[in-house]
């Protein structure tokens, strides 16, 4: 009976504390993430507004083309600029970015190393503005040309070409849950799980990874570099936990959030961007569900203010000594 | 409180369902499961014309019983007309007459009968009928000796090659047929090509024919009948009587084309409607309902008198083809809570809700192994032209309209090839398979773009399979029966459906995906 596949045990889900979609769609996004507040997070130029106004370090705004009319000026706008990327404000999934080292008079260098003469950036950027790579696939978009990231130098060895993020879970501006998300030569240099990325648990408190994941199976080493995945300390965590909680306490229309931080290498933790339905596979990468802090916090009445306050009860929820409802925390 | 409401609601909409079927079957007795007996059906015409100033009158021709089919019952619906039935030799006709009716005007008659089994077709008793004809034998004969006319040479030549080479009449037709079918033929061409004699048209070149050689032949126009259609279109068709009875033949061949069943309307040359003091031509439209079960209409004649208003909502009173319309559109929501049900609680991944709905509705009409085939071929066919399209650099909306242009123009050529292959296909090409075909291209490309060839062809597997699911649902006649007669169970719908959105369990798939937790996990802060 190989061939069918292994299921766990029904009650066992809910004895470790699973969330299923269901339970997240059901008793934490749609109670919790007011739909008229989606276009927060939906759109990287307002979140980029708002996590500005909340002290949060964004990658640096270069420029925005808003009209295929802008398209013209773009050898302009960009001459003398360094590196840059070009992404859809409202992308979805990742698609349509491109990352780029420079530019001249016949087009950009991207990073991979391949060139774009100008009237392949110019078709790229009218299919982002025809909302070609944009959330529903329709409609229309804004391309943002924005400040290139450099993940800091412990990914060398753990990212295949790619930006990998570190991906937290946020609820009621309490982090819950954390992985690493590594971009492989399968996941074509996207930091994306279900394209072939690796997904790798972190310890809350300490900010060392744990486990790593591929295709929601267990793995010891990264596919493509075979260096080990576990044990490491990724470096400024500690920014890490308050640029999240941070930026979660300035979105309060939207309680359940994950909050995509890419750790530069000169800059440090940068919010990369937000997501108001976050996917349940952070519980395989940390081999731990979610459903338990999330329903102690689903019950506390009120959420102690402050980063510190709410970063020290992440890390009680995480370590079991979840204190009682109300109680202060110290 | 939420889900306390949700279970009230739930509560409130079946109680108001199950009070209202059981009181329609209890009490006015309506049966539960449709009658599997097939044979009984039911042709409706809908006659449509503007009334002039004055007196007005129209006659309609009315289906006449055969060796094939046998009338039960006639009854019209036509509000301030009289109605009056009468038979001549063109046919039974019914005539609408009112004093005054100008303006648009409908009527309605219908008429019950049931098919005979094509074992058991009987002669009849009637009395030989006699053959008319200007150029019978003598006649003919007498005019060769004086006028020897080209078309009179002509007639009498293939009736005598005809019957040189057959012994009774049955093979005297067919040899006829067999001549006549050839229209590079001198002869032939000499008699459709008479003036005088408007014989173009096959049916009417066999009859004269035969007549002539003394053989009762007739032109009639009637309905064919193969299953419940929406609109059937009247056919011409040849009847000629030997063996004592008259018997339906394939002009083409001259053989017995008695199998199928055959609604004579009228005999000879009358027209299926005329008007008299109205303002152009009636129109008049035929469509056939299978009787879905006897006693649902006993049950529905006698809720008139004892519980008008069930008789008068039911969907059975509206006219037949908006009656099957209908029978589709109440099978929508019951597909969509089978997609409902396999993304909630199986966690199948499909492109959306109503997508496999309307795709396992299009397979109800051209059958799901034709519907899987076109379904894959189309969309594979549009992902390949989308990709190409993709290149020459176009932008997304007039890319979209290119593919949606090439879809239209494949499933074109589709119902062509099938047409000519006698592939009945014709129904299931409408605009709305095609709007989803190409929904489904444009969703998937962007997908397979964007995550990866291997979501996408998940999504896309999830589709079909979700679709065969709801189509294996929605095709069950009881269901089907069930939803149209009963359209209260929708309330029970309803309230599954609400039951589902409040379902936060896991769903089938994450057993799997989570199948490292079926064990025990130390729990937060003991030591790993």
């Amino acid at each position: 009976m190989r061939w069918l596949p292994k299921l766990a045990a029904p009650w066992r889900l809910k004895a470790n504390h699973i969330l299923g979609i269901n339970g997240r769609n059901r008793d934490y996004v749609a109670p919790y993430n007011d739909k008229r507040f989606y276009h927060l997070v939906d759109d990287k130029l307002t979140t980029k507004d708002m996590a500005l106004k909340a002290g949060v370090t964004v990658p640096k705004l270069i420029g925005r083309v808003d009209y295929t009319g802008q398209v013209k000026s773009l050898p302009d706008t960009l001459k003398g600029t360094g590196d840059f990327v070009i992404k859809p404000a409202r992308g979805a999934g990742g698609g349509g970015i491109i990352v780029a080292d420079g530019v001249d008079e016949n087009g950009l260098r991207k990073a991979s190393g391949t060139r774009m003469s100008w009237p392949e950036v110019k078709y790229h950027i009218q299919n982002i503005l025809s909302g070609m790579y944009s959330l529903g696939g329709d409609g229309s978009d804004i391309a943002v040309i924005e400040e290139r990231l450099y993940p800091h130098s412990i990914f060398k060895t753990l990212a295949f070409s790619g930006v990998p993020d570190v991906r937290v879970i946020v609820f009621r501006g309490v982090p819950v849950m954390a992985m690493l998300r590594l971009p492989t030569s399968e996941s074509d240099g996207k930091a994306n799980l279900h394209t072939g990325g690796v997904g790798v648990g972190i310890d809350l408190p300490t900010g060392r990874t744990t486990r790593a994941v591929q295709h929601d199976a267990v793995i010891e080493k990264h596919p493509d570099f075979l260096t080990p995945l576990t044990g490491l300390d990724l470096p400024g965590w500690d920014d890490v936990l308050k640029l999240a909680t941070d930026i979660a306490t300035a979105v309060p229309q939207l309680g359940y959030v994950g909050v995509d931080v890419v750790i530069d290498e000169v800059r440090g933790p940068t919010l990369l961007e937000l997501n108001a339905r976050p996917g349940i596979a952070v519980q395989i990468a940390n081999r731990r569900g979610l459903a338990a802090p999330l329903k102690a916090l689903d019950e506390m009445d009120e959420i102690p203010s402050g980063t510190q306050a709410r970063i020290a009860l992440a890390e009680a929820l995480w370590t079991g000594k979840t204190p009682a409802p109300n109680a202060p925390i110290n | 409180m939420v889900r306390m409401q949700i279970l009230v609601v739930v509560l409130v909409l079946t109680a108001i369902a199950g009070a209202l079927f059981t009181y329609k079957v209890t009490e006015l007795g309506f049966p539960v499961t449709p009658n599997a007996d097939q044979s009984e059906f039911y042709v409706e015409a809908r006659v449509s014309f503007t009334g002039g100033t004055g007196p007005v009158s129209v006659k309609a021709a009315l289906p006449t019983s055969s060796s094939r089919f046998a009338i039960l019952e006639t009854d019209a619906l036509a509000t301030g007309f009289g109605v009056l039935e009468q038979d001549d030799e063109d046919g039974n006709a019914m005539f609408f007459e009112q004093r005054s009716a100008e303006g648009q005007q409908t009527v309605f008659y219908r008429v019950r009968g049931y098919r005979i089994d094509s074992s058991n077709v009987g002669r009849t008793n009637s009395r030989k009928p006699e053959a008319t004809s200007p150029f019978a034998t003598d006649l003919r004969r007498r005019a060769l000796r004086t006028e020897p006319t080209p078309f009179l040479l002509a007639l009498d030549d293939i009736i005598e090659l005809a019957q040189a080479r057959s012994a009774d009449d049955r093979n005297f037709i067919r040899n006829v047929a067999l001549i006549l079918a050839d229209t590079r033929d001198e002869r032939v061409e000499t008699l459709v090509e008479d003036a005088a004699l408007d014989l173009r048209e096959r049916e009417r070149l066999l009859v004269t024919v035969l007549e002539a050689a003394e053989i009762p032949a007739r032109r009639v126009v009637g309905l064919p009948v193969r299953s419940e259609q929406a609109a059937v279109t009247p056919n011409i068709a040849v009847e000629a009587y030997f063996d004592d009875m008259w018997n339906r033949i394939s002009p083409r061949t001259g053989t017995l084309a008695n199998e199928d069943v055959f609604i004579p309307l009228s005999f000879g040359d009358a027209p299926l409607v005329n008007g008299e003091g109205t303002i152009g031509e009636p129109v008049i439209s035929f469509s056939v309902r299978n009787v879905i079960n006897d006693k649902l209409e006993h049950a529905l004649w006698t809720s008139q008198s004892a519980a008008p208003i069930v008789g008068w909502i039911s969907l059975l009173s509206l006219p037949l083809s908006t009656q099957i319309v209908f029978k589709a559109i109440f099978l929508v929501p019951i597909g969509a809570l089978v997609i409902a049900f396999l993304r909630q609680v199986i966690g199948v991944s499909t492109f959306g809700t109503f997508m496999p709905v309307l795709i396992a509705l299009s397979f109800r009409e051209i059958g799901l192994v034709n519907g899987i085939g076109l379904f894959v071929g189309l969309v594979g066919a549009g992902l390949l032209l989308r990709a190409y399209f993709s290149k020459l650099h176009l932008l997304l909306v007039p890319r979209l309209t290119a593919v949606l242009a090439i879809v239209t123009l494949l499933m074109a050529l589709i119902a062509l090839v099938g047409n000519a292959a006698e592939f009945p296909l014709g129904l299931s090409i409408s605009l709305f398979p095609l709007v989803i075909l190409t929904m489904t291209i444009e969703r998937m490309s962007i997908m397979w773009e964007e995550v990866g060839a291997r979501e996408a062809l998940i999504r896309g597997a999830g589709s079909i399979f979700a679709a065969i699911i709801a189509f294996l649902i929605v095709s069950n006649e009881r269901i089907e029966y069930l939803a149209f007669v009963f359209p209260e169970l929708l309330l029970i719908i309803v309230g599954l459906a609400v039951l589902l959105g409040g379902y936060n369990g896991y769903k089938l798939s994450e057993y799997v995906r989570f199948n490292m937790f079926g064990g025990k996990i130390p729990a937060p802060g003991d030591p790993e």
